[in-house]
């Protein structure tokens, strides 16, 4: 029963000196169980030929059918879909991915067909199995001889049991012993699993192997060359014999090799996919990890200055409880003198005489309202000035200023009155050096105060306070 | 180490960095939304406080709103001015609990307000004296009854009782217990006088007014109170040919000024002027024992006050503040024509300002201040108050000198702590302590609250403490809050205007214990 019809198959290659002809006008069918050597010469159009059947590349002309399908009629979708499911490939190299144990190489196209995990990774540790490496399932490429990397091929290529098996030069460069071997493997695979097999070899030995022979020649189907070693005509029962013979002389395959593991089971395959999910687990815990060494360093950093922001207002607080709380300054008295100045003696008390503090001041302005405007007075600066300097606080200290005050017209809030308005300014700290938190007090004080010219009597007449009534020398007003 | 460092290693690590990065930027990105850490106290109040209405008086304003502490928006107010008062200065409000229970659906109050030359004290270069609205209408000393109208949301002047009963007093008014009348004084005439509870249309009436001079051992006015002398009380009788009383206006006057807070020595110094000074005894309020009975006229500048039984209307005793006082002095009645009364006072130690009776009427405190500086602190449980005797004192070690000193004074619902504000003169700011009624010692202190702490109010359903603050006028104003029962700070909310006083109205007559009844 045939699997595969080839005709009229025809590929040309373009190359700068014009297109040559790779196969051309090839005419093959392969019967279905048959084991079919390609042979010929390098450069002979053996594995262009393998390629258009296994549907790796079109021809340029001619058809090929396998098991009734006509590969060309398929578009990419298909084809692949066929090539993964119905064919199998070994090329003169093993092609295993490197990053992927040898199980996994040989499940994955069971997977890429649709397989589900369970079932690709049950074909692919029974294949192990008979190609001799169950014990090696989880040996990289890297970690596999070149022999060992064909027979890992070669299961891969059975993994999605394959009505046609394509291999391409599969004993290549392999030593006479691993030569044998994978032939003896490729027999035996063959004869156990009934696939057709179609094998490209230039070796006379695998060739004699084969039920039949096709030698090409520039494209074409010749026959054997004279003096050729390859058997053209061996009978086919003859081939079966030789084949039977290797696989004979080399079975169980694995008694080559490392014995297969008495249980698969306990050491479950990884799925493909699984390493995506401890990756992220890792991605995450590594980002937390320097997330979190980020945040306690920031953590820390912001204690820190968190710290240091609160001493700082703490200490603020406290210059300014000092200025504001410890320290009461107000006017003691408003006294007029006989040369017409008027000397302010302004207190200042420490509410907690145990500890001193000091103050550079007072520093102190007085201001008369003209015409609803605050205007600067004469100070007078003279021996009976006190204040203005660096003082230590610990009780009641009075320190005096004189100004004079000779306005012949004023505002007269109360009539006969200046409005008056003391500025004290203070700066105020623990230390005298000035070390530390200082804070600047500023106070106002409002009085109305009489000028000398101006009589107890003046005062009642113009208010219509009566005979007798108290007139002040000066009025104090509450703080505003 | 060849296994950690190849490629994938190096790329995961990376990754992880980077997103590590990410992620420390999205949490300190969510860090700057985060407020800013703050020693201070809560600000704006974040909370409703109940189903209340805040009463102020603006002061210099020149009149009185009411907020709404549920929604916190002003529900209305008036302002005397329109009425034609060229100098109102809106001082102390008491409001009634309204018969209908729903101070929402309207209430009354009366507002005492100060005029005269008042308006001088603060400084403001005002030319209302040249401009000559210091006459009549401007003289003040008026005590509006105030009506506001929930179905209108408006407030309306109802009655100038000063005009109607010759009577124009402008400090503290304290309604009585039961509801059905109320007191006001002024220190600057040394006047106390008894209303009854007019309604709507009505017209108020005078119970009784007594007038309080001071006659002094010494002939120095820099002696006169420390010398010791004699409390004069006398009852108050109607000018015949007015057929009202003759105190309108600054007429009495015996201070051109109010004494402001701790301005009492001002006056021994002559530093306030005014016609008699000499005589002054500070006659600033008359508040009521919760119990209902007695009511205690306080004199500023004699460290005590007249216990006064409303139901005959005659003085029983008086009480001292001071530490080194008697506790309980009595009184002698010295003339029927007009009824006279008399307190010998060896000597005055300190001045007193504000006082109150706790919930209960068990106890009754007042504050020495400046030549002291404490809370006296009375057993006033017995029926008779020549019984009452002084118990403590409640003190601070921070309390040195004239300031700061303990001011106004307000108790939770149950009774358990006494609220007070603690003065201390601009550019300070005061603070709120509060004292735990049964150990009579301060058990948290609020310092730094605002400038010129004056009255508190709490709200009845024993949640929170209003301090109102802000006596120092055309300045910073507000209402600090805070928790009666955790004692754990609110936050702010504003105050229009100046002040001096606060009301939370009662809606029921059992709740004036709590408010401008009992405490000042």
């Amino acid at each position: 029963m045939m699997l595969v019809d080839a005709r009229a198959l025809r590929k040309t290659y373009s190359t700068p000196r014009g297109p040559i002809a790779a196969v051309d006008g090839l005419d093959l069918e392969i019967e279905r169980g048959e084991l079919v050597a390609i042979c010929g010469r390098s450069g002979s159009g053996k594995s262009t030929l393998l390629a258009m059947l296994g549907g790796l590349c079109r021809p340029t002309e001619g058809t090929v059918s396998v098991d009734g399908v006509d590969l060309g009629a398929l578009g990419p979708h298909a084809l692949a879909d066929l090539r993964a499911r119905r064919f199998g490939f070994v090329f003169q190299f093993g092609g295993l991915l490197p990053s992927h144990r040898a199980v996994d190489n040989i499940a994955l196209p069971a997977l890429l067909g649709g397989t589900s995990y369970e079932e690709a990774y049950d074909r692919a540790r029974d294949l192990l199995g008979q190609v001799g490496l169950g014990a090696r399932w989880d040996a990289y490429p890297g970690e596999l001889s070149g022999g060992q990397q064909r027979r890992v091929a070669l299961a891969r290529a059975l993994v999605n049991r394959p009505v046609l098996l394509l291999a391409d030069e599969p004993t290549n460069d392999l030593d006479e012993q691993a030569e044998r071997e994978v032939l003896a493997l490729l027999c035996a695979l063959h004869a156990s699993h009934s696939t057709t097999l179609a094998i490209v070899t230039h070796d006379p030995s695998v060739a004699r192997l084969a039920d039949r022979v096709v030698h090409l020649s520039s494209g074409k189907v010749v026959s054997a060359p004279s003096g050729s070693s390859f058997a053209a005509d061996a009978p086919a029962a003859d081939a079966r014999a030789r084949r039977a013979d290797l696989a004979r002389a080399h079975e169980p395959p694995e008694a080559a090799f490392e014995p297969e593991p008495p249980a698969l089971e306990p050491a479950a395959p990884t799925i493909v996919g699984e390493g995506v999910g401890r990756f992220l687990a890792g991605f995450v815990g590594w980002a937390l990890v320097v997330a979190g060494a980020l945040l306690a360093v920031n953590f820390v950093a912001a204690r820190f200055q968190r710290r240091a922001i609160d001493e700082n207002a703490v200490k603020k607080r406290q210059a300014e409880e000092l200025a504001l709380q410890t320290l009461r300054a107000d006017i003691d008295d408003v006294i007029t003198e006989a040369d017409g100045s008027h000397v302010v003696r302004i207190y200042l008390q420490n509410l907690s005489p145990g500890k001193a503090f000091y103050v550079l001041g007072p520093s102190v302005h007085c201001l008369i309202q003209l015409d609803r405007a605050w205007q600067p007075v004469q100070m007078l600066e003279d021996e009976r000035s006190s204040a203005n300097g660096l003082h230590r606080i610990t009780g009641k200290e009075i320190f005096t200023v004189r100004f004079r005050a000779d306005f012949e017209k004023f505002d007269e809030l109360v009539r006969g009155y200046m409005h008056i308005r003391i500025h004290n300014v203070m700066v105020v700290g623990e230390h005298a050096d000035a070390s530390g938190d200082l804070f600047q007090r500023t106070d106002d004080y409002y009085i109305y105060l009489r000028p000398p010219k101006v009589s107890d009597d003046d005062v009642r007449q113009r208010n219509g306070w009566k005979p007798g009534a108290v007139v002040p020398r000066w009025i104090a007003m509450p703080a505003h | 180490m060849s296994k950690l460092l190849n490629r994938r290693n190096l790329l995961k690590y990376g990754a992880a960095g980077v997103a590590g990065l990410g992620l420390h930027r999205l949490v300190k990105g969510m860090d700057a939304f985060s407020p800013p850490p703050s020693n201070a106290y809560p600000g704006y109040i974040k909370e409703p406080l109940g189903r209340y209405i805040y009463l102020t008086p603006q002061k210099l304003g020149g009149g009185t709103h009411a907020v709404d502490l549920e929604v916190g928006k002003t529900l209305a107010w008036i302002s005397y001015w329109n009425y034609g008062d060229s100098c109102p200065i809106s001082h102390h409000v008491a409001a009634f609990p309204p018969d209908h229970g729903d101070p929402y659906k309207g209430f009354e109050f009366v507002n005492s307000t100060q005029g005269g030359d008042n308006v001088l004290m603060y400084g403001i270069p005002t030319r209302i004296k040249e401009n000559g609205l210091l006459g009549r209408y401007g003289e003040g000393n008026h005590i509006y009854r105030v009506g506001y109208d929930g179905a209108a949301n408006q407030m309306e002047l109802l009655e100038d009782i000063s005009e109607t009963t010759g009577i124009g007093l402008g400090v503290h008014t304290t309604i009585f217990p039961d509801g059905e009348g109320f007191a006001c004084a002024d220190g600057q005439k040394d006047v106390t006088a008894f209303f009854t509870r007019a309604r709507g249309k009505e017209k108020t009436k005078v119970l009784m007014a007594f007038r309080a001079d001071w006659v002094p051992n010494s002939p120095h006015l820099g002696e006169t109170w420390t010398k010791g002398g004699k409390i004069r009380l006398q009852r108050l009788a109607m000018a015949k040919e007015l057929g009202k009383y003759d105190l309108e206006g600054t007429r009495g006057n015996k201070l051109n000024y109010e004494m402001a807070p701790m301005a009492e020595l001002l006056v021994e110094r002559g530093q306030i002027p005014g016609d008699s000074p000499q005589t002054l005894t500070g006659l600033d309020f008359s508040q009521h024992d919760p119990r209902g009975r007695w009511s205690i006229m306080l004199l500023r500048m004699c460290g005590g006050g007249i216990v006064l039984d409303r139901k005959n209307w005659e003085p029983v005793c008086f009480l001292y503040g001071a530490e080194k006082g008697d506790h309980n002095i009595p009184i002698k009645k010295i003339s029927s024509s007009p009824d006279t009364w008399e307190i010998v006072l060896p000597a005055v130690f300190n001045p007193t300002h504000e006082g109150g009776f706790t919930p209960s009427g068990s106890h009754w405190v007042v504050m020495n201040n400046l030549r002291a500086n404490n809370v006296g602190v009375f057993d006033s449980s017995d029926g008779d108050p020549r019984k009452w005797k002084r118990i403590t004192h409640v003190t601070d070690p921070s309390w040195v000198g004239e300031y700061p000193s303990p001011f106004h004074v307000c108790f939770s619902v149950d009774g358990s702590k006494m609220f007070l504000s603690v003065l201390r003169p601009k550019p300070a700011k005061s603070d709120v302590v509060v004292v735990d009624t049964k150990t009579w010692k301060i058990i948290k202190t609020f310092p730094n609250v605002g400038v010129d702490c004056q009255t508190m109010h709490v709200t009845y359903d024993g949640k929170y403490v209003l301090q109102i603050f802000s006596g120092f006028q055309r300045m910073e104003a507000g209402a600090f809050v805070f928790r009666q029962d955790t004692l754990d700070p609110v936050g702010y909310m504003p105050n229009f205007g100046g002040h001096h006083d606060c009301v939370i109205v009662p809606s029921k007559v059992e709740e004036l214990k709590w408010s401008r009844s009992s405490t000042v």
